[in-house]
């Protein structure tokens, strides 16, 4: 039995029909041929939604539909009456604007690239699952004693596991930043100083001292906060010159075109030998090419991949130095014949005896557009 | 093995029911109150719409000035913004906003179906709207964003990072409007207190159920185009912009902002709050007029026809009159190609006029209900009618332009500002002052309304105007410079931005000074002679709870009843209070056992 | 084992608010999901307007196999069915079928994603290629979320279950599991009609 609203949306229903009807003008009635299908459907899609809409409005008792509930004669006057029990309001939750905090790292992932992406989906994977445990707290079934046994028994387990990974995975990612920017005498000085005072920390903890919960806190506190600020530190100020001894070894750099877009935005390249490996996995048909400039449109060569088709063709580059290219200077690689194409490049600072002697060519070859390597295609 | 739980004492506290917290004292952040996301959305509008001005000055300057000097080569970049962010990021959400803290109160309900979804909804919009402002700002559009007749061409090199932000804020933006607008739908037809039938849910209610309705179908397939461009720019494509038919298609369809529903959609929920307003104003529901004369012969023979025999009820024809108007928006997309041709949009295809016709319904009711009742004179109304007259220069320049055969399509440009952008603005800030009491706590300032009313009648005006006068001249939709008329024009329209700028301006600042005061957390009683409507039996502002206390609702107009019964007398309506309470008292036992 | 009687009643007015509460989640739902079907419509309305225009269609080098999407509409149809068997189950107080049917859902969708990615992976064209694969890509986002979606519906009905907040008193939220689920075979089979049924 259709409600009166129901209804109504029934005859929003046959007004749309008739308007696709005669839109659509599939028995040709109306001269000029019909419209197009992509209107055509997205009509029939209001139709149903209309109709759709009919039945929802219809449902008991989810929805009450009577247009008008009869008010007995002998009914009083209608009065204030005071609100039956105040419903208890959804509690605050941060958890929409987490996920709305997700959403939008979605977006900037459109602009710049994966990264983003993954965290995007980490912060929303995080709401989703805040949102709905909260969501099954508030249910009255639940009381404080059963969340405690739920927390105990699948959340506790976990976080300080969790949390002892990821305080490690910092310390140990901030003092390899700061190795790798002293050079040999001072990293031995601050090992012997890091050694002495985890050395007497020891020793005072073994003493059996009552030494107060707060003052070790905040000494565990300044240290974490020095070791990590350290480490950021050294990462701005970046690596020192590594010292190679014998020959440096070659650097494999792979690309891959597929779908009209490199498989990567930035290439990370080091100063020396290195072995570009280019693979096309468009069809065949479609060309492309690398080639690195200083500019991201036209600007200087300085390498370049010949051209070559898809379906698969994989293409090898084995340079004796990469041309031309300061550590420190940014520059681009691209695609010749898509210009969308594009990435960056970045250059670490090259062991000494492979600077000169890069140095010394990089004046010779500069100058030549299409560089005269070494390719074999496998 | 069996465990049993003895049931504890009441008021036991380890093992009472875990209660949610209350909401008094929410940061704005976490927060579920719909009355605190409807003021984060509306506030945020408004704060938007002085910018997004200011960007229509600026390009105003542009047209009068002799050429470039203004925006120089930002041409692309400020036209996207402001043609296609004062739909998305103004008129839409401050709707929105106001849906969200009104329409609970309307329908008696202490909040909405889901508070955390609506949550999610205003905080995807704002995030949609400042990628889409810092998309604009990184880089220049590929073209002039949505409003553009034709695709915009896909860039050579591929879109930079500013055109990724700007689609990916579509589709944020398109997924907010989603989540509100089934929210809102669901509220509507679920939470209404005891007694408030469909029937007797106020007009602004209805006008968001209609447009509510519509979003839900409209929505959709702007999300599915803007994904499918997506797909295709971003990774080097130029597929969706070929000369081809099925790109126009998807493109007039799925994007164009003037040949999608959303257009006239989004004056369906405008109309009802004019609806509500005028009733406000007489303080009774709205009138239709008497049906037309019948010779009595005839009429004994005809069935009980409502409205050609006996008289219909002017709620009802509203309401159908806002149903109307929602379906025929979602007509846009029987439009074809040639009728993106036309000069005069969105007035250009047969649905369109039928939309204008369903509005002049509405027009109707509310000047016979104002010629029928005595009228308090309050300046939502002055809102109100300067919506009608601007509403009605729309349809005089479209009738002068139609017999006149006019070329230029800066024309359809000045309908658009006119019709799709100057009529909800009016209505909205009419709105914002009608239920500034529920909104803000305190009524705004009369003097600073009246400034603000006349600078946006007269500068909606004056913008309209000025554009079809560029239009009549001749000038294309997006020209750089103009010459002669067509300067006289756009130097008519630049004060009309100008003057809109001061306009929001100063509801802006009384929006202000208003919450700033309100910071003290006093609340004053309700006052029952505000309106008809339940949201007027709210204490100023609303609690947490919304109510403390509810008339009985039997008519769409509960407050007038009340007031009605009152008036009967004294011992009447204490005769009828103590049979409520106890009425109320025993159901409550009923429902407790 | 088992275990009595909740530990306190919630106050008449508690029981009242969350019963039109589950009811206001079935209405949404519903809506939601009428709008998630219109997106796949709009898709549709779109692959028409191109096939419309464009020819060959689909463009040279797409293979014309439907092997794995007619698997994957049969999967839809068990899925659809399963639903409707959850639904069954709860009402009936059945929790061993219930968390039976809520599983074969679950092993359903996850076999469906798998389909799906294996088939976005066959796709020997990517999203840019042509408007095929623009349409074709945007089918399979839209088939990949919603049985997300539909994924993390059972299993989120799973935990209420077990938690006894979905009962034969309360089967409400059961429903709104089903209508993701069958929303998003629907639009798999939305998909099928439209890629491989409409390509012929």
């Amino acid at each position: 039995m259709l409600s009166a609203v129901a209804k109504a949306y029934v005859v929003i229903a046959v007004v749309v029909s008739a308007f696709t009807l005669a839109y659509l003008n599939p028995l040709n009635l109306v001269s000029g041929g019909g419209g197009d299908h992509f209107g055509g459907t997205l009509l029939v899609t209001t139709v149903i939604g209309a109709l759709a809409f009919a039945v929802v409005t219809s449902l008991r008792p989810v929805v009450d539909t009577d247009l008008e509930p009869p008010t007995p004669a002998d009914a009083p006057p209608p009065s204030l009456r005071p609100v039956d029990s105040p419903y208890p309001a959804t509690g605050a939750s941060a958890f929409p604007l987490l996920a709305a905090v997700g959403l939008t790292l979605v977006g900037v992932a459109a602009a710049t690239g994966a990264p983003a992406f993954y965290l995007a989906v980490a912060v929303l994977l995080l709401a989703g699952a805040g949102w709905l445990s909260q969501a099954f707290s508030e249910h009255p079934l639940v009381t404080a004693r059963l969340s405690d046994r739920v927390s105990r028994r699948t959340i506790s387990p976990f976080t300080y596991p969790v949390l002892a990974v990821l305080l490690g995975a910092v310390v140990a990612l901030s003092i390899s930043r700061v190795y790798l920017t002293l050079t040999e005498t001072a990293a031995i000085v601050v090992s012997a100083m890091v050694a002495t005072i985890l050395f007497l920390g020891c020793l005072v903890l073994a003493s059996g001292r009552n030494v107060s919960h707060r003052l070790t806190a905040g000494l565990a506190g300044m240290a974490l906060v020095s070791v990590v600020g350290a480490g950021a530190a050294s990462a701005a100020r970046g690596e020192r010159t590594i010292e190679y001894h014998g020959e440096a070894a070659i650097t494999e750099q792979d690309v891959r075109a597929e779908g009209i877009q490199f498989d990567k935005t930035e290439l990370v390249l080091t100063e020396g030998k290195i072995r570009f490996t280019f693979e096309n996995e468009d069809p065949k048909g479609t060309y492309h090419n690398i080639g690195i400039y200083s500019e991201k449109e036209g600007g200087e060569p300085f390498v370049a991949i010949l051209p070559i088709d898809g379906g698969g063709a994989k293409s090898t580059l084995i340079d004796t130095g990469v041309v031309g290219l300061e550590a420190g200077t940014s520059y681009w690689f691209r695609c010749d014949f898509h210009p969308g194409m594009v990435g960056t490049v970045q250059v670490h600072q090259a062991p000494p005896e492979e600077e000169h002697g890069s140095g010394s060519e990089s004046s010779e070859k500069k100058s030549e557009k299409k560089p005269e390597k070494k390719v074999e295609k496998h | 093995m069996t465990m049993t739980e003895a049931r504890p004492a009441e008021g036991a506290t380890s093992s009472s029911p875990a209660t949610p917290p209350s909401p008094v004292g929410q940061a704005v952040v976490d927060s579920a109150d719909h009355k605190v996301l409807g003021l984060v959305l509306i506030g945020a509008s408004l704060l938007l719409f002085l910018v997004l001005r200011a960007v229509g000055s600026a390009l105003g300057a542009e047209m009068i000035s002799a050429g470039g000097q203004v925006v120089g080569d930002n041409s692309r970049r400020f036209y996207s913004l402001y043609e296609t962010g004062i739909i998305l990021l103004w008129v839409a959400p401050v709707w929105m906003g106001l849906a969200t803290h009104l329409l609970p109160l309307q329908i008696g309900s202490s909040r909405l179906a889901f508070p955390r979804v609506q949550a999610l909804a205003v905080w995807t919009h704002l995030a949609g709207a400042a990628l889409f402002l810092a998309g604009h700002v990184i880089d220049p559009p590929p073209g002039i964003g949505l409003t553009g007749r034709e695709p915009f061409q896909a860039p050579l090199g591929g879109i930079n990072d500013g055109t990724n932000l700007i689609l990916a804020a579509f589709l944020l933006l398109g997924l907010a409007t989603l989540l509100a607008a089934g929210n809102l739908l669901t509220t509507a037809l679920t939470l209404r207190t005891e007694g408030m039938s469909l029937g007797r849910m106020p007009l602004f209610t209805w006008g968001v159920v209609a447009g509510a309705a519509g979003s839900l179908l409209a929505t959709p397939v702007f999300l599915a185009s803007s994904l499918l461009l997506y797909l295709d720019l971003h990774f080097g494509g130029s597929n969706l912009f070929a000369d081809s038919r099925g790109a126009d298609l998807v493109w007039q369809k799925g994007l164009w902002l003037y040949g999608r529903p959303e257009a006239l959609l989004l004056l369906v929920p405008a109309l009802g709050a004019a609806c509500d307003i005028v009733a406000t104003a007489v303080r009774r529901p709205l009138s239709a007029p008497p049906p037309p004369p019948v010779p009595h012969g005839l009429k004994a023979k005809l069935p009980p026809l409502p409205g050609l025999v006996t008289p219909l009820a002017g709620h009802v024809l509203a309401v159908g009159a806002l149903f109307a108007a929602a379906t025929f928006s979602l007509l846009a997309w029987v439009q074809d190609r040639q009728t993106i041709d036309a000069v005069i949009l969105p007035t250009a295809t047969i649905p369109t006029a039928l939309f204008a016709a369903a509005a002049g319904v509405l027009v109707l009711l509310w000047l016979t209900t104002l010629r029928e009742g005595s009228v308090r004179p309050t300046l939502a109304l002055g809102f109100t009618a300067a919506a009608i007259l601007v509403a009605a220069a729309a349809g005089l320049n479209a009738l002068v332009a139609g017999l006149a055969g006019v070329e230029g399509s800066e024309l359809g440009q000045g309908m658009i500002e006119l019709v799709t952008v100057g009529v909800p603005t009016l209505l909205a800030f009419g709105a914002l002052h009608h239920w500034a009491k529920k909104l803000f706590g305190a009524p705004l300032s009369g003097p600073a309304g009246a400034l603000a009313l006349l600078s946006s009648l007269g500068g909606t005006l004056a913008i309209g105007i000025g554009q079809s006068i560029a239009g009549y001249a001749g000038v294309e939709a997006h020209a750089r410079e103009a010459h002669g008329d067509a300067r006289v024009g756009f130097a008519i329209a630049q004060v009309g931005h100008v003057l809109l700028l001061l306009a929001g301006i100063l509801i802006a600042l009384d929006v202000a000074r208003v919450m700033a005061a309100r910071r003290g957390g006093d609340t004053a009683p309700a006052d029952l002679t505000d309106g008809v409507t339940l949201e007027w039996a709210a204490p100023s502002p609303p609690p947490p709870e919304n109510f403390t206390e509810l008339p009985e609702v039997r008519s769409a107009a509960p407050l007038a009843d009340l007031a009605a019964a009152k008036a009967a007398g004294p011992a009447g309506a204490g005769r009828s209070a103590s049979k409520s309470a106890s009425k109320s008292a025993s159901k409550s036992a009923r429902k407790k056992g | 084992m088992t275990v009595a009687a909740p530990l306190a009643l919630p106050p008449a007015a508690q029981v009242l608010e969350r019963t039109r509460s589950r009811n206001a989640a079935v209405v949404a739902t519903a809506l939601y999901g009428l709008a998630a079907l219109a997106l796949t419509a709009a898709l549709i309305g779109a692959y028409t307007a191109f096939r419309s225009g464009v020819s060959p269609w689909p463009p040279a080098g797409v293979k014309k196999e439907n092997y794995f999407g007619t698997l994957l509409l049969a999967a839809s149809g068990m899925l659809m069915l399963t639903a409707e068997w959850m639904v069954w189950a709860v009402i009936h107080d059945i929790r061993r079928q219930t968390a039976q049917a809520s599983g074969l859902a679950a092993f359903l969708l996850l076999a469906m994603l798998n389909g799906v990615l294996f088939t976005i992976d066959e796709a020997d064209f990517g999203a840019a290629t042509h408007a095929y694969g623009a349409i074709f890509y945007a089918f399979m986002v839209v088939a990949v979320l919603t049985q997300l979606a539909a994924l993390a519906a059972v299993v989120v009905g799973l935990a209420r279950t077990a938690g006894r907040q979905i009962s034969p008193t309360e089967p409400q939220l059961a429903r709104v599991v089903a209508i993701v689920l069958q929303v998003a075979a629907l639009t798999w089979v939305m998909v099928w009609g439209a890629l491989y049924a409409g390509s012929r």
